[in-house]
């Protein structure tokens, strides 16, 4: 009886004339991803998208269009398409007209060699009626996870079922994960690139999220949460960031001072902390709003601070004669920054995103942070009194991105109607913060103490002037990634 | 200098909000990609996910003729929502397969009779419409959509003293939004625009989904459109569109009003989404980039309507007023009559009639044309096209002065009626001034 | 869900727009149409409880739900220009001795958008509103305001717009002058119903664009009153019977200058599922029209509730023999009520007019009935009667009733005959989907999404 029901009947389009269908196929190899992209215009469409000169051309132009709004991620990194092949053809239709058919083929490297997470949208011409499908299989890999199936209803939008008890499909976007091998369990490789520290750190995440969320919330449990966010700040503060060296090479051209020290730490510590938890009420009581999203412009935005300061520090150093200051400082923070400004967004964005299982996105923020933060430990200067609101300036700008594992620390909290503990936890994570901070610049005086800094003494008529430069350039830096991290 | 060091860290905070409000403040561009958690799952009044479920059903229990009903009128909506006339074909089959099944009491499932008569209105078989309401009228005196269904009919067959009876009989059993909506378009075609306009605010105040919202926002732009405010319609269309971002027809409001307000980058922008969504407003389009000079971009909208119409008619659907309005305005006139004249052999309201009126103008009729002018005249609705054909036809029958009176109230009505339209009356009136 | 009730099955059963603005290829100004049936929930009553208050038993709940299937976190309001009663018959003629009405009206500015989400900004529906109530008693002629400027317990839309929504619950329960309670604003809906049941009962009946089994919310217009307040000569002992109805009334508008502008009522619901299960579809809208006491002679009620076509339908369905009719029993429990004094089969004394000392005649009327003098249960049935708690459905209906599946069982002849007691396991999962509360108005605060 229902296999009469939903007895197939065959139609030429199911959205009537006016529809333009997709289809993307995507087959996934060991070394490769291939997408398979069919639109199959109905007689309207066609007519209003007139194809001018020769239809390979037409073909091959469309298919770029489609690449550049295929949106593919591999554990949150673009997949880089390549067109392949290309073909558009006009097949009779109704009434005398044509309809169309554009066949894209499209690749993406990838390598398989451990369990990996990809996402794909189809956004090309999203906004016309019809039938949208996706299909995913591996071939040398293994499907362990898939949102859509292996095989097409449509037959590649060639045969589109009809019957009253289907509707059309429309799926727009999929999420599979896939490992290596055929069939049988993937092996699991170690990564090379995702450092010991990023790894253990996510774990310890894992387990304050676990905890914070746990059923019963008892003392002993609340009080080892607490512990694990201390730990969880000043591990962060520790991780390498561009951002510190700003601070090093910055407070290396001044004084030492521990009170610039405490200053900085306790400025970092509460622009973290009430960034935090700003976002975090803001998040839970709107519900439109991105964090991520967030996070990039706060990351533009401190990014912007630290190129202020760089400049006016440049300024002043034209005019006044600049204390002692070591080089070491100088070439250090230069080739760390920049190093880092690259990994960044993978190592950290892996690391914490992929923990929480939250917002990958955060990655690109949030080493702000923490790398401001560390590098004022290197704070030696007792720098002039004008320059210590150039410092405070610093630490907000470092503490100006919220962490993403604070954050989602936070909102867990608040999710289970454990408010008041999720700011408990995020006090102590700036508190951690603060520690490492001020351990690193107590360490780093005493160092100063010691012969290296004198045996530096000769630069120090031009460290003023680089320190500047550094600084300008590092904001810059920082400012340009997270602009083209916005975008 | 214990101030200066205070004050930086005020100003970080001052910023930091700064940042925060300007990243959050309402419209701004941020959205979380990930809906809100929680059990409700999807909103309790989601179209697809009903006709998923009402499928679902049918699957196990194929022979409950309400379920079919109800499938069909989901079909129904779904078409009108995404303008896709592949859903009446659905909708169509769920009815009468509604029709054929028994139930209690052994005659049709009278919802899937009512289904029928709105699925003939959607496809512009009025006289259709009113032979299913009324066997539905027969059985089930008290089902008020039914009279729904027939006052549309009737409205659209020109038979405006049945459409009030039909009306009021729907007001008094049931005042809803379906009653108001319909009383505020009688109003409107008798030139009360006072009280339509209560009546649409009235029904905007008691919409229960979205949808609904959209349509009577979209009414409320329609009359204030059709008495000239264009600032009016624009905000009346906006606010359809936030309340249900695919409506059509309120974006296609929206660019028309744009380009009235000299907006006219984004009256193409919306003009070009809305003509990849449906094509209903291509000629509308075409007029206006005619009227802007981009002759080629306009003849490949009269192109796109042209196919539609091929393929329409191809299937048996001729739409006999909207061929013979475009054929008046942009092709061959003797083949308007002969459109419009079929057209007024099935059903004789004031909108064939003006439309009629003018094709006899075009094709050089003009006294016979100024009978037709008059009829569309008939309610005493204040609208700014009629007038204006009006004052052409009288024109051209040398009654200068009464051609100026009808050209003159065309753009007392609304100034902005059409893009060369309005022009033209203007610069008649200035030649005969 | 569903089952919500009679008048619930008018607007939503056709359920959908039956047509919208037509956008029929190429044709944009040729043809206009609106809606034919709406989503008329503002004005749709959905559910009736009437129960003696179990921690005041001098005094009786009753509580009329309206506009159903209420997203969680969204803001709902009542028509401003309706009228929502709740009518109290003591007499059993089905003409009310007293009469609860509230009209609405808005207050002040919606709520800042900064603190709403982005799909919460549609309609005026949707926008959250403070509104206020009037609270009228409507008795012997004469009408006493009871509450002027009530507040209505908004949506709870989250922390910053409803700050410590428990509190707002309370500032939402008022005292009323006499002894009495009232309460009025967003609850969790505390319908429930067996999917077994509600499959078999709603076979034939039209489709709900809603999913079930869903926690939503609803508005809730909520009473406790003395019982001597609604017995018949305020004799609570003597008269203890009382039947319960709840209409909802709109004004209309008149067209081209002429017609009525007056209160039209839209909405009746006394028992639950009366006007989906017992009243043919096609009369439904009419149902909803009528007052109890025109049951009698209406011609439309009696002969209905005598002879249901839905009876077979289901019957069939469930493969069991509906009994015959005429349905003497049926019309015992919705029309007269349980007695042993008219000629009803269920021999029985338990909620009909016809106990109350000082009422000797009564008519055929549809009201939910509630025997004022029944004891409370110490342990509650959800099948009410069928179990025999003589507290529960149909002498007038708790929370917790399990009123689709008593409904169901009653259509296929309990109690008068042995009907199909089995057709719904007894220990089916069905449950309330947020627990009621001890105390007034034992509504579970609003379902959130958060």
């Amino acid at each position: 009886m229902i296999a009469a029901l939903v007895a197939t009947v065959l139609a030429a389009h199911p959205l009537g004339n006016f529809s333009v269908n997709h289809y993307d196929g995507l087959t996934v190899h060991r070394d490769r991803i291939e997408h398979v992209a069919i639109v199959d215009s109905a007689e309207i469409p066609t007519l209003q998208q007139p194809v001018s000169g020769p239809a390979d051309a037409h073909a091959r132009r469309s298919c770029a269009r489609l690449r550049d709004a295929v949106r593919g991620q591999a554990e949150g990194r673009p997949l880089a398409w390549r067109v392949t092949e290309t073909s558009f053809a006009y097949h009779p239709g109704a009434a005398g007209l044509r309809t169309s058919r554009l066949t894209c083929h499209l690749t993406a490297p990838l390598r398989v060699d451990r369990p990996l997470t990809l996402t794909f949208a189809n956004a090309y011409r999203g906004d016309t009626v019809g039938w949208r499908e996706i299909t995913a299989r591996g071939e040398g890999v293994r499907l362990s996870a898939s949102s859509v199936p292996a095989r097409s209803v449509s037959g590649m939008l060639r045969d589109y079922p009809a019957d009253l008890l289907s509707s059309p499909l429309d799926v727009r976007d999929a999420r599979i994960t896939v490992e290596p091998g055929d069939g049988d369990a993937g092996t699991s490789v170690a990564v090379p690139g995702v450092d010991a520290v990023t790894r253990y750190t996510g774990l310890l995440s894992d387990r304050l999220n676990a905890l914070v969320g746990a059923d019963r919330l008892t003392v002993p449990l609340g009080l080892l949460a607490l512990l694990l966010s201390l730990l969880l700040g000043a591990v962060h503060a520790a991780m390498p960031g561009h951002g510190k060296t700003v601070m090093a090479a910055y407070l290396a051209g001044r004084d030492r001072r521990l009170r610039d020290a405490v200053a900085v730490a306790a400025t970092v510590t509460a622009t973290h902390t009430a960034g935090v938890l700003i976002l975090g009420v803001l998040i839970t009581v709107a519900a439109s709003l991105a964090g991520e999203a967030v996070l990039g412009w706060l990351g533009v935005t401190s990014g912007l601070i630290i190129t202020l300061i760089g400049v006016s520090l440049l300024r002043s150093a034209r005019h006044h004669q600049p204390v002692h200051a070591p080089a070491h400082g100088h070439g250090h923070g230069h080739t760390h920054g920049h190093g880092h400004g690259h990994t960044h967004g993978h190592g950290h964005g892996h690391g914490h995103g992929h923990g929480h299982g939250h917002g990958h996105g955060h990655g690109h923020g949030h080493g702000h942070g923490h790398g401001h933060g560390h590098g004022h430990g290197h704070g030696h200067g007792h720098g002039h009194g004008r320059w210590s609101g150039g410092v405070v300036a610093l630490a907000v700008a470092g503490g100006l991105v919220p962490s993403p594992s604070a954050l989602v620390v936070l909102l867990g909290a608040m999710a289970l109607g454990r408010t008041v503990f999720g700011v408990m936890t995020v006090v102590c994570y700036g508190a951690g913060m603060a520690f490492t901070l001020l351990a690193a610049a107590l360490a780093l005086r005493r160092l100063g103490d010691l012969a290296l800094v004198g045996r530096l003494q000769r630069l120090r008529p031009y460290s003023a002037t680089m320190t500047a430069t550094l600084v300008l350039l590092v904001g810059t830096g920082v400012t340009l990634r997270a602009v083209s991290a916005l975008a | 200098m214990s101030r200066t060091r205070r004050l930086p860290p005020l100003l970080g905070c001052v910023l930091l909000g700064g940042v925060l409000l300007a990243l959050y403040a309402p419209g701004g561009v941020l959205r979380r990609d990930e809906p809100p958690p929680g059990p409700a799952g999807r909103s309790p009044y989601d179209l697809s996910g009903s006709i998923e479920d009402a499928q679902d059903r049918l699957r196990h229990r194929p022979d409950d003729a309400a379920i079919w009903a109800s499938l069909g009128l989901l079909y129904l909506e779904q078409g009108r929502r995404t303008a896709d006339g592949a859903y009446y074909g659905k909708a169509q089959g769920a009815f009468e397969r509604s029709l054929r099944l028994p139930t209690g009491d052994g005659e049709p499932y009278i919802d899937a009779v009512i289904g029928m008569g709105a699925l003939a209105n959607a496809r512009h078989d009025f006289a259709g419409a009113v032979r299913w309401a009324e066997r539905a009228r027969e059985a089930a005196p008290y089902r008020w959509p039914l009279y729904g269904v027939l006052t549309d009919a009737y409205l659209e067959l020109g038979q405006y003293e049945r459409a009030e009876r039909a009306l009021r009989r729907m007001l008094d059993g049931r005042p809803d939004l379906a009653s108001f909506t319909r009383a505020a378009r009688l109003e409107q075609l008798h030139g009360r625009t006072g009280p339509a306009r209560r009546l649409l605010l009235r029904a905007c105040e008691i919409a229960g989904a979205p949808a609904e919202y959209a349509f009577c926002q979209w009414q409320l732009g329609e009359l204030s459109w059709n008495g000239g405010d264009a600032r009016g319609a624009l905000a009346a269309y906006t606010r359809a569109l936030a309340a249900d971002p695919g409506h059509v027809p309120s974006r296609a409001g929206k660019a028309r009003a744009e380009a009235a307000l000299g907006h006219l980058d984004q009256a193409r922008h919306d003009y070009a989404t809305v003509v990849t969504r449906s094509p209903s407003s291509v000629v509308e389009y075409g007029e206006l980039l005619e009227h802007l000079g981009d002759r080629a971009a306009a003849r490949r909208q009269y192109a796109v309507f042209t196919a539609q119409h091929k393929l329409l008619a191809a299937g048996g659907n001729a739409d006999d007023l909207a061929m013979g309005t475009y054929e008046a305005n942009h092709g061959d006139p003797e083949a308007a009559v002969r459109h419009l004249r079929a057209e007024w052999r099935r059903r004789r309201s004031v909108v064939v009639a003006d439309a009629l009126g003018w094709a006899l103008h075009k094709a050089g009729r003009h006294a016979e044309a100024a009978e037709y002018a008059a009829r569309a005249a008939r309610l005493g609705g204040h609208d700014a096209l009629f007038a204006y054909h009006r004052g052409e036809i009288e024109r051209a029958l040398g009654h200068t002065e009464s051609a100026r009176a009808h050209l003159t109230r065309a753009l007392s009505i609304n100034p902005h009626f059409s893009p060369a339209g309005a022009a033209r009356a203007r610069a008649l009136l200035a030649a005969t001034a | 869900m569903w089952a919500a009730a009679g008048a619930a099955a008018v607007t939503m059963l056709t359920t959908t727009v039956l047509l919208g603005p037509t956008m029929r290829p190429g044709t944009a100004t040729s043809h206009w149409d609106a809606p034919a049936t709406t989503r008329d929930k503002q004005v749709d009553a959905t559910d009736l409880y009437a129960f003696t208050s179990p921690e005041r038993q001098d005094t009786v709940t009753i509580v009329a739900n309206y506009i159903p299937f209420q997203a969680p976190n969204k803001p709902y309001q009542f028509d401003t220009k309706a009228r929502y009663e709740v009518h109290i018959d003591n007499t059993g003629t089905g003409r009310a001795a007293v009469t609860y009405r509230w009209t609405f009206a808005n207050k002040g500015l919606p709520v800042p958008s900064l603190v709403r989400a982005r799909e919460h900004q549609a309609g005026p529906l949707d926008s959250l509103v403070e509104q206020s109530y009037t609270l009228t008693r409507l008795r012997g002629g004469t009408s006493e305001t009871l509450v002027r400027d009530g507040y209505v317990a908004p949506a709870d839309m989250g922390s910053l717009a409803t700050p410590d929504y428990p509190a707002l619950r309370r500032k939402a329960v008022r005292d009323l002058p006499g002894g009495g309670r009232v309460f009025t604003g967003t609850a969790a809906d505390p319908f429930y119903s067996d999917n077994h049941a509600v499959s078999l009962l709603r076979f034939g009946l039209p489709f709900f664009p809603v999913k079930s089994g869903v926690p939503l919310n609803v508005s809730s217009l909520a009473l406790q009153i003395p019982k001597s307040e609604l017995a018949l000569g305020g004799d609570r002992r003597a008269n203890p019977v009382i039947g319960v109805w709840t209409t909802a009334s709109r004004k209309s508008s008149g067209v081209l200058g002429s017609g009525s502008a007056d209160f039209r009522q839209v909405s009746r619901l006394g028992n639950p599922n009366f006007n989906e299960v017992i009243i043919p579809l096609k009369e439904r809208d009419r149902f909803n029209t009528l007052r109890p006491d025109g049951d009698e002679s209406g011609g439309l009620v009696v002969p209905s509730t005598l002879d249901p076509d839905q009876a077979k339908v289901v019957a069939k369905q469930a493969k069991v023999a509906a009994p015959t009719a005429p349905r003497k029993d049926l019309e015992e429990i919705y029309l007269t009520g349980l007695t042993t004094r008219g000629d009803g089969p269920i021999n029985r004394d338990l909620n009909s007019h016809l106990l109350n000392r000082d009422v000797s005649r009564i008519a055929r009327t549809e009201e939910l009935r509630l025997n004022m003098s029944t004891p409370v249960a110490a342990e509650p049935d959800k099948y009410g009667l069928l179990n025999g708690d003589l507290q529960g459905y149909p002498n007038g209906r708790r929370l917790i009733d399990d009123v689709v599946t008593v409904n169901l069982r009653m259509l296929l002849g309990e109690p008068a005959g042995p009907g199909a007691p089995g057709i719904v396991a007894e220990d089916n999962p069905a449950f309330l989907l947020k627990p009621i509360t001890g105390s007034f108005p034992y509504l579970a605060l609003p379902v959130t999404a958060g």
